[in-house]
């Protein structure tokens, strides 16, 4: 009778300390949960990711220093293969604009926003980020807030932002007796115009004729708004900002493809390269050195180099050297294209207040600069160029100085289609399937066919 | 007891008769449907009439796709998935008669392997293969013997597409094929050895009239197949270089899905992808006409002890 009213009395006390447990603990920490998709593709730039996590956890900490009873979870994802299968998978998720599907943050190129927000799929951020303004964006550099900007409203806070440039491989260059001053001289050179893109032909003939590579010249085997740069070097435009059209101009397309199916006629360029594996156009260029010049960097291969290629950053330092994408011709300036990358709040997020003090936090100096150093990316805040850890990076610096002469990629929702064109004329121009004219044409018929003849031809 | 019957007939056909609602006869209203609007990334049905169509006739780019289409289904079905794969029904069906079941188990099992592996990880190691550098297997070999790295992809566009596919479609005739030949009553053989007939004749005078259902099954059953393909063809080359390799499905897939920043022009892709039902649906009635399929549905063709 004793060990039963026992057995009793602990089988009570135990349902009532788990009912006591079960409602402390629900009242006490109601958990928000916020979720995240993140690009890289390339893989050091896992902090997109990675930063709105840490940005949690020191939300939680002050929510716990004032004794609030509640916490937040960041649920961050990072995809890491490419592009289009990124963007398919928020394009059907925001079709369908289930809360429960889709995500409160993306972190994407800046280029997506004039086509998600068209769609309504994002929030504007205007009055979502106004109180964090002189704490936190006041500080961003300010030409990155125009990329972010479409219909007059902000739709992203920049997450990072990088420069592109040719890569030149130095120990070829001294083999072919230039010296240390010469080369470092290079970059000024290509500034000033007086190296133009004629003469890193002229130099890719040497190399080759030297028997000193395979490849004279590489380029990214799949499409990119890399590819826009070539059009500027030859002097031409392809987006009229104040009329919100995109340009066709005729004499700088042509100009830019006949300077590829030039390389690819004289043996320069593989006539395959729009077919080539970016892993091969890596090991080509920073490995191995069967390639002279790597005409459409970006400063973020220095990354990936040594995470996705163990090669060691002195090795780099030893083998190449880089400028901007020289000049084609008088009218035509050297350049190089950024594409920053931001967050994003969703329309159908249930949290976008919060989804937006998440992102202020992940911009905090400390985190963006983990980020920038990892992956390779310039500052995006004017602090952090005087925050040590970034200015200890010796390459940060010396990329940095390629950034007075940035251009961006349009701000307009069929640039992807006139990206794509543009790179299939290339990989036509270079297999002779299309005379650089016919590219032109082709190029025409693909962007009319998406934007009708809203567009201007020059 | 007669209207009970047809119920009956009815009810045991219900589930195909759905099957085929859901997944096909419904589908293939809704790509017509959709095939009529402009359907972009937004997927709205705003209806523009035969435009699509009408720019279909203006794309410059189709004809080409159009041959690259007839080349690649033509030349897999020709090469590997017919004869290559008789070829190999053939030897694994000499070699179970020279050296048991057993080993010529072990050679079909080897060629069923890339239909085994997984499309991604087939897709990669061709990449290897075929990589334009000294790094890939062919280049590495060349390399050895002194020889220049190739670029595969961009010299050989066609024959890599036919090859790679035809590498995994071979098996499914070989495994049809080889079920037949071994069906053949053995007295056949025996009859044509003891008129002095060899090897080749007693292949080309007994086996191959024998086998002919499964062989124009083979064919009508692949080149549906590869109308639709594809997957290989995006792993390997991207279609390209310049639409060297793209054929209608992959074409129909890149307006869709494709790009850079994804075309999502899912309008002009339907109106693609119909045509090529209508295709498929021509070639059907040909091979169906032309084979004399009714024939074969009939009766069992094969003799078996």
């Amino acid at each position: 009778m004793r060990t039963m009213k026992r057995v009793a009395f602990l089988a009570v006390l135990a349902a009532a300390v788990m009912l006591l447990a079960f409602s402390f603990g629900v009242a006490a920490k109601e958990t928000i949960t916020i979720r995240a998709w993140t690009v890289g593709p390339d893989t050091p730039a896992f902090h997109r990711a990675e930063n709105l996590v840490t940005a949690g956890e020191r939300l939680n900490q002050m929510l716990e220093a004032v004794g609030a009873d509640i916490r937040v979870e960041v649920d961050a994802d990072f995809w890491t293969d490419d592009w289009d299968s990124f963007r398919r998978r928020v394009i059907l998720a925001s079709e369908e604009g289930d809360p429960n599907v889709v995500p409160d943050i993306f972190v994407s190129s800046h280029l997506d926003i004039p086509v998600w927000a068209s769609s309504g799929w994002l929030e504007p951020l205007d009055e979502l980020i106004a109180p964090y303004w002189e704490s936190t964006y006041e500080d961003f550099f300010p030409h990155l807030w125009d990329s972010v900007t479409y219909n007059g409203k902000v739709w992203g806070v920049p997450q990072d932002i990088e420069v592109r440039m040719v890569f030149y491989r130095k120990d070829h260059l001294q083999a072919l007796g230039w010296t240390e001053e010469e080369i470092a001289d290079l970059a000024r050179r290509v500034e000033e115009k007086e190296f133009l893109l004629s003469d890193l032909v002229a130099l890719a003939r040497e190399m080759r004729d030297a028997g000193l590579v395979d490849y004279p010249i590489v380029h990214r085997p799949t499409s990119g708004p890399d590819f826009f740069q070539f059009v500027v070097a030859f002097g031409g435009d392809y987006y009229d900002a104040e009329a919100d059209k995109l340009v066709i101009d005729r004499a700088a397309l042509e100009a830019t493809l006949k300077f590829f199916a030039d390389n690819a006629n004289e043996g320069l360029t593989p006539d395959g390269m729009t077919t080539w594996p970016w892993p091969a156009v890596h090991r080509a260029i920073a490995i191995e050195g069967t390639a002279g010049m790597q005409i459409t960097g970006g400063m973020w291969f220095w990354a990936e180099w040594q995470r996705d290629f163990g090669i060691t950053e002195d090795e780099l330092w030893e083998n190449l050297t880089w400028t901007l994408i020289p000049a084609g011709n008088e009218q035509g300036r050297p350049n190089q294209l950024g594409h920053p990358l931001a967050y994003m709040v969703t329309a159908p997020s249930r949290h976008k207040e919060l989804a937006a003090l998440l992102i202020t936090l992940a911009s905090e100096v400390d985190l963006n600069t983990r980020h920038a150093l990892e992956a390779a990316k310039l500052a995006i805040r004017r602090s952090q160029t005087a925050f040590p850890r970034f200015t200890e990076s010796e390459y940060l610096a010396e990329a940095a100085k390629l950034v007075p002469h940035q251009i961006f990629s349009a701000a307009h929702a069929a640039f992807g289609r006139y990206t794509s064109a543009l790179h299939e004329a290339v990989g036509g121009v270079e297999t002779g399937a299309l005379t650089p004219a016919q590219g032109v044409d082709l190029i025409i018929q693909r962007v009319t066919q998406a934007v009708g003849d809203d567009v201007i031809i020059r | 007891m007669k209207r009970r019957g047809y119920g009956m007939v009815f009810l045991l056909l219900l589930p195909a008769l759905l099957i085929i609602l859901a997944f096909y006869v419904v589908p293939a209203v809704l790509t017509g449907t959709m095939s009529l609007t402009n359907m972009d990334h937004r997927l709205s049905w705003n209806f523009v009439g035969l435009q699509n169509y009408k720019q279909m006739l203006q794309d410059t780019i189709l004809s080409r796709v159009f041959w690259n289409t007839i080349v690649y289904v033509f030349g897999t079905l020709l090469c590997f998935n017919v004869t290559f794969g008789l070829l190999l029904a053939l030897a694994t069906s000499y070699i179970a008669e020279r050296q048991g079941e057993r080993t010529s188990m072990f050679f079909r099992a080897l060629w069923l392997l890339p239909r085994f592996t997984p499309p991604i990880v087939y897709g990669v190691i061709w990449l290897w293969i075929l990589d334009p550098t000294r790094n890939g297997l062919l280049n590495g070999v060349l390399d050895f013997f002194g020889g220049k790295p190739v670029s595969w992809i961009s010299k050989y566009p066609v024959q890599v597409i036919v090859l790679t596919n035809g590498v995994i479609g071979a098996s499914f005739g070989m495994i049809l094929f080889y079920s037949a030949i071994t069906s053949i009553s053995k007295e056949y053989n025996w009859a044509a050895a003891v008129d002095g007939a060899g090897w080749l004749q007693r292949i080309r005078y007994v086996t191959l009239p024998l086998i002919r259902w499964p062989l124009m099954f083979v064919t009508a059953y692949q080149t549906l197949s590869l109308l639709t393909s594809y997957e290989y063809i995006l792993i390997i080359t991207g279609g390209g270089p310049f639409y060297r390799t793209t054929v209608w499905s992959l074409y129909a897939y890149n307006e869709a899905f494709g790009g850079y920043y994804a075309s999502y022009r899912f309008g002009y892709a339907t109106a693609l992808t119909l045509v090529l039902v209508v295709i498929s649906m021509v070639a059907s009635i040909i091979y169906w006409r032309v084979f004399r399929f009714r024939e074969m549905m009939s009766e069992p063709k094969i003799e078996v002890i």
